[in-house]
C-alpha cells in the first residue's frame, strides 16, 4: 500500500483546487465543481446503477463469448499446430478492423438491439485473450514435458501439475487486459444508439449540455475499465502467489 | 520505386473486388446485407461531393493533430532531454493522459471545443502525442556513445549535440511513432466525429447507416480504410526518403 501514498496525495490535492476555483468562479463553465459531480450521482443513484448495469451486462457478455471462443479456437491451434498461424491472424485481422466501421455494417447485418453491443464488446476485447491464450497453452517448456512423460504421469496429471499452471500467468494477463477493452467497446457500442447504458447516458447529457452528466459519465467509465482490470489484477495476485513467490526467490 | 507498394495493393484491391462481385451476384445477395461493388462506386461517384467533403474534414483534423501532437512531443523530448528532473515532475501526468480512453477524453473536449473540427483536433493531439513522444525520447537516447563522446572532446553545445547527433539518430524512431500515431489518430479523429455528431467520416458512416444508404456506408468505410492506407504509405515513404540521406 506504500506506493498509494503520493498518487492519492496529488489526486485530492486537483480535486480541491479545481473545488475552490470553480467556487472562485475561476474556471469555465464546462468544468463542474467535482462535488457537484458527485451530488448528480448521489441524487439519482438510480440513473448511476441501472446505466452502470446496463453497461456492465453487455461488456460481461460480450467478454465471456470472446473468452469462450479464443478459449475454444486456441485449444484448436494448440492441438493443430498447422492452424496456430491461421488463428493468430484472424485474431488480429478482426481487431485491426476499427469498432467505427464494424458497428454499422454489424448493425445492418443483425440489428441494432442488444446483441449487436455484446458482440462489439466481445470484437474489442478478444484479441489480448487470445495472444494469452496462445502463448499460455505453450508455455511449458519441452524439457519439462518429458520428465512428466519420464515420470510416467497420465494426461491429467501433466495438465494438472504442468500445463495449467505454466499456462496461467500469459492467461490471467490476457484476461486481465481485455476486461476494460471489453467496457470501453461496450460504451462505443452504445453511442451508436442504445436506450440504456453509460455511452447513453453520456450522449445524451452532451446534446442536452448537462455538464455534471458528462462528466459524471466519464467518470463512471474510467471508474467500471479500472475496476473490471483491478479485479482482475486481484484475481491474479491471490490465485498466482505461488509464482509472485517464486519471482521474488533470489 | 515508392509506387510499387501502392501498386501491388492496387492489383489485389482489383482482385478482391471482382471475387467480391462474383460472390454478391452468384449468391444473390440482397443490396441492403453487402452490396456489389460496383453499386458501391456508382454510390460514391455520384455522392462524390458529400464523400470528399467530409473525408476531407477528417483528414484535416488528423493531419493538424498530428502537427500539433509532433510539436508538443519534440518540444518535450527537448525538455526531458535537457533535465531528468522535468522528466520525473511530468511524466506521471503524461501517463495519466495515456491511459484516459477516446471515449472519455471525446465528451470531455467536446464540452470545450463544440461540435467543430476543435474536440476531433484535440482528440487526436492527445491520442498520438504518447506513441510519438516515447520514440522520440528512445531516438534521442540511443545516440552512439563514441560520437557522443567526440562531439564532448569538440565542446559542442547542448543544441549542437541535439542538432547533429541526436535528432539525425532519432529519425528512424519518430517515424516509427509517426506509424503507430497515425492509426490511432485517425481511429481517434472518426471516434470524436461520431460523438459530436455533426462533419466527418465518422459521421457520414454512422448516418448512412441509419439511413440504410448501405452502398454510401460501403463507400465511406472504404475510404476511411484508404485514407489510413494512404498515411501508412506517406510515413513509410518519407521514413524511406530521410534515412536513405543519412
Amino acid at each position: 500500500m506504500r506506493g498509494w501514498g503520493l498518487p492519492l496525495v496529488s489526486a485530492a490535492f486537483v480535486l480541491i483546487l479545481a473545488e475552490a476555483t470553480q467556487r472562485a468562479g475561476l474556471l469555465p463553465s464546462v468544468v463542474p465543481a467535482p462535488s457537484l459531480v458527485l451530488l448528480q450521482a448521489w441524487d439519482n443513484p438510480a440513473l448511476v446503477s441501472n446505466n452502470c448495469l446496463a453497461t456492465l451486462g453487455t461488456a460481461t457478455a460480450g467478454y465471456v463469448v470472446a473468452m469462450t471462443v479464443t478459449f475454444a479456437a486456441s485449444a484448436l491451434a494448440a492441438m493443430l499446430y498447422r492452424l496456430y498461424g491461421a488463428v493468430y491472424n484472424l485474431g488480429l485481422t478482426l481487431h485491426a478492423i476499427p469498432v467505427i466501421a464494424a458497428t454499422p455494417l454489424l448493425a445492418i447485418l443483425i440489428g441494432g438491439g442488444p446483441p449487436l453491443r455484446v458482440l462489439i464488446a466481445a470484437l474489442s476485447c478478444q484479441f489480448p485473450m487470445l495472444v494469452g491464450m496462445m502463448q499460455g497453452m505453450r508455455a511449458a517448456d519441452s524439457r519439462q514435458r518429458e520428465l512428466m512423460h519420464v515420470l510416467a504421469a497420465s494426461r491429467a496429471d501433466t495438465w494438472r501439475y504442468l500445463l495449467l499452471p505454466a499456462a496461467l500467468p500469459f492467461v490471467f494477463a490476457g484476461l486481465k487486459i481485455a476486461a476494460p477493452s471489453a467496457i470501453l467497446g461496450a460504451i462505443t457500442a452504445e453511442w451508436a444508439g442504445a436506450d440504456r447504458g453509460v455511452g447513453a447516458v453520456m450522449l445524451n447529457a452532451l446534446f442536452s449540455f448537462d455538464v455534471a452528466k458528462v462528466w459524471l459519465s466519464v467518470l463512471l467509465t474510467c471508474i467500471l475499465s479500472a475496476g473490471t482490470y483491478g479485479i482482475w489484477a486481484l484475481a491474479e495476485s491471490h490465485l498466482l502467489r505461488w509464482k509472485i513467490s517464486a519471482e521474488n526467490f533470489p | 520505386m515508392f509506387l510499387r507498394a501502392p501498386l501491388i495493393a492496387l492489383i489485389s484491391i482489383a482482385l478482391a473486388g471482382l471475387v467480391w462481385q462474383g460472390l454478391v451476384v452468384a449468391l444473390h445477395v440482397p443490396h441492403y446485407v453487402i452490396p456489389a461493388p460496383d453499386a458501391i462506386v456508382a454510390a460514391a461517384i455520384s455522392q462524390r461531393h458529400v464523400l470528399l467533403a467530409q473525408a476531407g474534414f477528417t483528414v484535416r483534423a488528423t493531419l493538424i493533430g498530428l502537427v500539433v501532437s509532433l510539436a508538443f512531443a519534440l518540444a518535450c523530448a527537448v525538455g526531458f532531454t535537457r533535465s531528468r528532473e522535468a522528466e520525473r515532475a511530468a511524466l506521471p501526468l503524461l501517463i495519466a493522459f495515456r491511459s484516459a480512453p477516446v471515449p472519455a477524453i471525446a465528451p470531455i473536449a467536446m464540452l470545450f471545443l463544440g461540435r467543430g473540427i476543435g474536440t476531433s483536433i484535440l482528440v487526436v493531439t492527445i491520442v498520438s502525442f504518447f506513441p510519438l513522444l516515447v520514440n522520440l525520447m528512445r531516438g534521442l537516447a540511443s545516440v552512439d556513445r563514441n560520437a557522443a563522446e567526440l562531439f564532448h572532446v569538440y565542446g559542442a553545445g547542448f543544441w549542437q549535440v541535439f542538432g547533429m547527433l541526436r535528432l539525425p539518430t532519432a529519425l528512424p524512431f519518430l517515424f516509427t511513432g509517426l506509424r503507430i500515431a497515425g492509426a490511432a489518430a485517425l481511429l481517434g479523429a472518426m471516434l470524436s466525429e461520431w460523438i459530436t455528431g455533426s462533419h466527418g467520416l465518422g459521421n457520414l458512416i454512422l448516418e448512412s447507416a441509419d439511413m440504410r444508404e448501405t452502398e454510401l456506408l460501403w463507400a465511406a468505410v472504404l475510404m476511411s480504410v484508404g485514407i489510413a492506407m494512404g498515411l501508412f504509405w506517406l510515413t513509410a515513404t518519407g521514413e524511406r526518403i530521410v534515412t536513405r540521406g543519412a
